[in-house]
């Protein structure tokens, strides 16, 4: 590679993420390093041609010195996590939270509501190692400290919008539901096809949510139960397959619905329990999660790079 | 053996000696060393830039008006602080490794 051919990558590799006048300033200063290496190799013996090579490859990978560039530019090798992260946490952030504000309906989207927080899950997580490949650093902490911190927020919404003597109003979402399982299950023991072609529920092994939250939360999707909007002949074979365990489910379920949505609250203390709690769990989870994958990319990252670097090395 | 040490300081101390542009840097880091260090000398520029932001060395063209300006740089008095706490920390480590070490390189371990 001559010289020419190495400044014209390294002006290729760094685009616009430069100023035009700084990248000239660069290159002219790097063409000054290769003529000056070129003269010293050629002093010692070589022709202009190798010499020339010789001097280029000194300055080892061209990608890898606009990267450097780049980062160094944009102080992203100094800058403190916090700043850097201070667009992206926040909205990974929004995306962990964002299930809890969709409305059942778009479960049918994609199939089922955890599908959609796998989705969103895998989501979130990959703008972080995205961000985390680009910057090389540790962003786990402020990452953490920002989800945590949204759903905080969300939790103590919940609590301001409700006064703890304030019983729970029946929520039309479960009623509803309860209301078309108990005619599909009917019409299953009789031996028809089901009604309930819309959104069913299936009942899982959730444990009921602790907390009373009025905001958009239980209102729109009672989370520890899996719904899924069904076409019709899906309904048929789910109630093929569930129809027994759903009629023989179905009136402890109605007790667990009927208990949550009839007059049952939570007085402060069991509020700020139930808030340290999610507080400390989403902390710690996040906070593990993301370190390791942020390990992962970092390791990765530096692998790569040490293959092509040419940095200070003790011979 | 690849060991990455602290470019800025090995930077910083061979500009103490007198400004240099960035060719004269790598050479006299590769001399100094004896060889034993070795400069990629595409990554020393990003570390020059980085030293002249933080306001530890200053950096001007020379020799404009002829066919190879050259950019030189300068230590400040900021950079020669700099370079102090970094060097004390660096004979601090060697110092305590050093103390771990055996005076010479023995040929067998006893076993």
């Amino acid at each position: 590679m001559s010289g020419q051919q190495f400044l014209a990558e390294v002006r290729e590799q760094v685009g616009h993420q430069i100023p035009a006048d700084v990248v000239e300033s660069r290159l002219r200063e790097l063409r000054s390093h290769i003529d000056l290496a070129t003269e010293a190799y050629v002093e010692l013996g070589d022709d202009r041609v190798g010499a020339e090579s010789q001097a280029v490859r000194a300055m080892g990978d061209p990608r890898l010195l606009a990267d450097d560039l780049i980062r160094q530019f944009h102080r992203t090798d100094r800058a403190s996590a916090w700043r850097l992260c201070r667009w992206t946490a926040p909205l990974i952030a929004l995306i962990a939270v964002a299930p809890a504000f969709l409305l059942p309906s778009w479960a049918g989207l994609v199939g089922s509501f955890e599908q959609i927080i796998q989705i969103l899950t895998i989501l979130a997580v990959t703008i972080f190692m995205c961000h985390v490949a680009v910057t090389r650093r540790w962003l786990f902490l402020p990452v953490s400290v920002w989800s945590t911190g949204v759903a905080v927020l969300c939790v103590l919404l919940s609590f301001l919008s409700t006064p703890p003597s304030h019983p729970n109003s029946p929520n039309p979402v479960f009623i509803e539901g309860l209301s078309k399982e108990r005619t599909a299950i009917q019409a299953w023991q009789a031996g028809m096809p089901p009604t309930s072609l819309g959104p069913i529920e299936v009942p899982s092994s959730g444990v009921l949510t602790l907390l009373y939250v009025p905001f958009p939360i239980p209102q729109r999707y009672p989370s520890s139960y899996m719904m899924k909007a069904m076409t019709p002949d899906e309904a048929k074979a789910a109630w093929a397959t569930y129809g027994r365990a759903c009629a023989e489910a179905f009136p402890q379920k109605e007790r667990e619905v009927m208990a949550m949505v009839e007059g049952k609250s939570y007085s402060w203390p069991e509020r700020w329990g139930a808030l340290a709690r999610i507080t400390l769990i989403t902390f710690a989870l996040s906070g593990f999660v993301l370190g390791v994958f942020n390990a992962m990319v970092l390791w990765i990252v530096s692998r790569a790079r040490r293959r092509r670097a040419a940095r200070i090395t003790v011979s | 053996m690849r060991l990455q040490t602290d470019t800025k300081a090995i930077v910083l101390s061979v500009l103490r000696d007198g400004p240099k542009h960035g060719y004269a840097i790598a050479k006299a880091v590769r001399e100094t060393s004896a060889g034993m260090l070795k400069l990629g000398e595409g990554q020393l520029y990003p570390t020059l830039y980085s030293l002249e932001e933080e306001g530890w060395v200053v950096a001007e063209w020379e020799g404009e008006e002829t066919d190879q300006p050259r950019r030189v740089y300068r230590i400040t008095e900021s950079g020669c602080k700099e370079l102090e706490q970094r060097a004390r920390r660096w004979h601090d480590f060697v110092a305590g490794v050093n103390r771990l070490m055996p005076d010479e390189p023995r040929p067998e371990v006893a076993r």
